[in-house]
């Protein structure tokens, strides 16, 4: 005896499953490896010492505790699914005159076992593809390859710390199904066949509610700093919507089923729907599951790649010229001809003395503010986004001197002291004229200025306004703007830059010196698109790198959930067909019957997900363009091709889980 | 007409790699009639199990012929041979062999889902067969929420919705009480007594005396048959009994 004999039953049980171990150990292996991975490049020195390292580190951050929570719901789930499916054996053991405390030993030995294969494997191949991976996220981010090889402690510490505690948690979980345990329930366990919960059509109808609720917000919404909010609300609706609705909508899809005679009482039919309808909650229950992963899954890399596709766009956005700088008056009090020549000058003075060679150039004043249409006045207001505005009759709006307007767009158009231009892209504006709150009233002469889309105006889900002449607003914030492009390389237009901004931070207006002129809150501000990029690429290339591993941690599980769902049913569905084929029916009936089970089933989800992912679609926009990214092309892109390889990659993991059915059962 | 005609049937298994044989069916020969109820009675390992795997053309005979109205069971091609039990044969078994996932009424359905009649027809065959098994209140419910005596009822109800040419029966009364083996038994005749061929395989002498004919078999022969008569079921199984003993004793 001793403990040798437990070791060598838990050995022997483990292999006489393997279907199910072999799997499950995988899985284990994968999560462990995912688990170091993403903390070691979180962490890791080499990364940090890369352009871009420590903020894509700022992005893993996040990841590590997404792979955290989902491998500790995920493997405790998969767990008690294994545990279910061996308690016959264990019964047997018991009823054979194994007491509880034996078979307390044998699934410790299991799951030390567990274990001990997963951290080995798992952190074997996390250290061996470290370095892969850091390279893969470095050439994302386009920094710089550093040749050293770091193994992390912490990561190795802190992954164990992490599985030690879930198989601990799996331990428990035995532990407690075992002293529950019964001997005669042990012996018939799954003859039962599943009734229809109560409250059914109420499930339904929650169900129907939330998610209708979820689509309805994540379409209406329309200032995208709430959307972020919104977003997970509406994932968490959707999620408990998926659930009710797949478990309601099987077991009404069972009884109407049952209930059409002709379409029932039809030999592909009968047997598959039969079955189904046995099994109906668990059977709705695995499909949310999978629904849901595919889901994160598709919303996941299309976001991210969209992004990272994007970033050139963001930068763009974000500094429309290679070199472009930006004066912010915040005291209106100032002369502000006369400081905008000023900055000009210091400007041109750089741009001539390191003889730079302009190709394009725009300088123009700006004057943005957020307006609130009442009775025919366009008010500003006192705009808080935090808060968010009602965005019916607010307006973005954006003026512009008619002379900054001629220049930049080559136009000659000549103004009346009573009339201004205006571009109203979105049509919003309905008047004939516009009365700004200083009592100016102008008269409306519409144009249509394509040009680069104001940012803000976008971000804050306000209709954009842009407004070219007459006096300078009361209350719009002023920016004067001086942006070009020229021949220098990258390198060198970070050094005009720095030297742009050197000049212009020693520039006072007369009669005030450099020191009010601060006091005075101008803020000055000089980018290039070099460094733009950089950091737009180092952020993007992160979260790219960073969806791919969250959702190959979700394609593992929803492989798993699927073949588990295979071959759990297809233990089930044994006996049925042994007896089947007894009463007449043919390998090649039993072979139409499993196939119209399977597809009946099995695109369900697919289907759901792609649904889930095009009312996520507005949503998503939103939020990318808080990124700065305005590009539903792109984005309709990105998931129409994301969900054409997911459904590729879902149809073969379907054919191969279908044949381990089928040699299940045949 | 005669039925069933088995001749000089033999079934030898040989263990894997050719090793030794084991003669399961040496020379098997009899005839069952239209309408005639016959038993097979043996001890364990008689080889009673074999015989009734090939009347159910699920095994082939190493030699000799199996024909059912005058057909030969083994040029049956193996992708026939499905339909060919589904349209012929009905099936009672001992441990009943009901689908969990099914009703009574579905249960009983398969055979006819699976040769594609139409529901109606499907309603029409099984008023008449679940009123004469007396089940029509339980159609609705699931094998787990009856008893035994019910679901092999249910079973003979599935057997014989095809309206087979032959029913065969194994142990049937196997897995029942003295009561539910008694109805089993009543039912059994009456069906008989309809017109229905049955022939059943059983051990149980009281099972045996409802037959008209009773074959015994030892060491894979038919070594003596027992005929009613103008016998009721007592004298029957007094018949029997005599020979079970004369069987054990070692008689010949």
């Amino acid at each position: 005896m001793g403990k040798h004999m437990y070791l060598r039953m838990a050995k022997d049980g483990m292999h006489k499953n393997r279907q199910m171990y072999f799997p499950y150990l995988l899985t284990c292996v994968i999560m462990v490896m995912m688990d170091y991975l993403i903390v070691y490049l979180a962490s890791c020195k080499t990364l940090s010492m890369a352009k871009g390292g420590t903020s894509a580190q700022g992005m893993l951050g996040f990841g590590v505790a997404v792979v955290a929570i989902f491998a500790v719901f995920f493997l405790l789930y998969t767990h008690s699914f294994l545990l279910k499916q061996r308690k016959k054996e264990f019964g047997l053991y018991y009823i054979l005159g194994l007491n509880k405390q034996n078979l307390l030993r044998i699934c410790g030995w299991e799951t030390l076992i567990t274990a001990g294969i997963s951290l080995a494997g798992g952190l074997f191949l996390g250290i061996l593809l470290s370095k892969g991976a850091e390279l893969c996220l470095v050439k994302l981010i386009q920094g710089e390859v550093i040749l050293r090889y770091e193994i992390s402690v912490f990561g190795i510490v802190k992954t164990i710390v992490l599985f030690a505690a879930i198989f601990v948690l799996q331990f428990v979980g035995a532990s407690w199904q075992m002293m529950r345990m019964q001997a005669v329930n042990l012996l018939h366990s799954d003859k039962m066949g599943e009734k229809p919960p109560k409250g059914n059509a109420l499930f339904a109808i929650g169900g129907a509610l939330l998610l209708g609720g979820a689509y309805y917000l994540a379409v209406t919404i329309e200032e995208p700093v709430r959307a972020i909010s919104i977003f997970f609300i509406a994932v968490l609706m959707v999620i408990a919507a998926t659930y009710a609705l797949f478990i309601a909508g099987s077991v009404f899809a069972c009884g109407q089923m049952k209930k059409k005679k002709g379409f029932y009482y039809k030999p592909n039919h009968f047997v598959s729907v039969s079955s189904m309808s046995f099994r109906m909650n668990r059977n709705g229950a695995g499909l949310a599951s999978i629904c849901i992963l595919s889901t994160m899954v598709l919303v996941t890399m299309s976001t991210t790649i969209c992004m990272y596709i994007g970033s050139e766009e963001a930068v763009k956005m974000q500094c429309p010229k290679q070199i472009s700088a930006s004066v912010r008056f915040t005291n209106s009090e100032l002369p502000i001809a006369s400081a905008v020549e000023g900055y000009r000058e210091c400007i041109e003075k750089v741009i001539e003395k390191n003889r730079v060679k302009v190709t394009k150039k725009a300088d123009y004043l700006e004057g943005t503010f957020i307006a609130e249409e009442k009775s025919g006045y366009l008010n500003t207001t006192e705009a808080d986004f935090r808060k968010g505005l009602k965005t019916g009759n607010c307006y973005m709006v954006s003026w512009m001197p008619v002379e900054d307007y001629n220049n930049n767009y080559r136009k000659k158009v000549k103004l009346a002291a009573d009339e201004v231009l205006l571009d109203d892209p979105d049509n919003a504006y309905k008047g004939k004229t516009i009365r700004f709150n200083d009592g100016a009233v102008y008269k409306v002469k519409r144009v249509s200025t394509s040009g680069a889309e104001n940012f803000y105006a976008n971000a804050a889900g306000y209709p954009p306004l842009r407004i070219y002449g007459g006096q300078v607003p009361e209350g719009a914030m002023l920016i004067y703007h001086y942006d070009v492009d020229t021949t220098l390389t990258d390198e060198e237009s970070g050094n005009v830059s720095d030297r742009i901004l050197e000049k212009i931070s020693n520039y006072h207006v007369p009669g005030k010196t450099v020191q009010e002129m601060q006091q005075d809150n101008i803020s000055l501000d000089v980018r290039t698109q070099k460094e733009m990029r950089d950091g737009f690429l180092s952020e993007f290339g992160a979260l790219l790198f960073l969806g791919c591993l969250l959702s190959l941690v979700f394609l593992v599980a929803t492989v798993l959930i699927i073949y588990y769902k295979q071959i759990a049913e297809g233990y089930e569905d044994v006996k049925r067909f042994d007896i089947m084929k007894k009463v007449g029916m043919t390998e090649r009936e039993i072979k139409k019957s499993i196939n119209s089970q399977l597809l009946m089933v099995f695109f369900i989800p697919l289907v759901t997900a792609g649904l889930h992912l095009s009312f996520a679609f507005p949503l998503i926009e939103k939020i990318i363009m808080l990124m700065g990214i305005c590009n539903r092309v792109l984005l309709a892109g990105t998931s129409a091709i994301g969900f054409a390889v997911f459904a590729g990659f879902y149809m073969i993991v379907y054919k191969m889980t279908a044949n381990e059915y089928y040699k299940i059962v045949r | 007409m005669s039925m069933l005609e088995v001749q000089g049937l033999k079934k030898t298994y040989s263990t894997r790699f050719g090793g030794a044989k084991v003669e399961a069916l040496k020379n098997v020969g009899f005839e069952v009639d239209e309408g005639e109820y016959v038993a097979i009675m043996g001890e364990s390992g008689s080889g009673k199990t074999t015989l009734l795997n090939m009347l159910a053309a699920i095994d082939k005979p190493t030699a000799g012929s199996v024909k059912l109205k005058g057909k030969e069971l083994a040029t049956i091609p193996d992708k026939a041979l499905a339909s060919f039990r589904r349209e012929h044969l009905g099936f009672v078994f001992q441990d009943f062999n009901l689908l969990d996932t099914f009703s009574l009424k579905d249960n009983i359905f398969l055979p006819l889902v699976l040769a594609g009649q139409k529901y109606t027809e499907m309603e029409s065959r099984l008023r008449p067969i679940a009123k004469a098994l007396n089940i029509q209140e339980l159609l609705e419910k699931y094998p787990y929420e009856v008893s035994g005596g019910q679901k092999q009822r249910a079973a003979v109800a599935r057997a014989i919705i095809t309206r087979p040419e032959l029913l065969l029966a194994d142990e049937p009364t196997g897995a029942l009480d003295s009561k539910a083996t008694d109805e089993l038994l009543a039912l059994f005749g009456e069906i008989n007594r309809a017109g229905q061929t049955i022939v059943m395989v059983t051990h149980s002498v009281k099972a045996a005396s409802h037959a008209n004919r009773v074959l015994f078999i030892r060491d894979g022969e038919v070594f003596h048959q027992v005929y009613r008569g103008e016998d009721n079921n007592e004298a029957m199984y007094q018949k029997i009994s005599n020979t079970l003993t004369l069987l054990t004793t070692g008689g010949e």
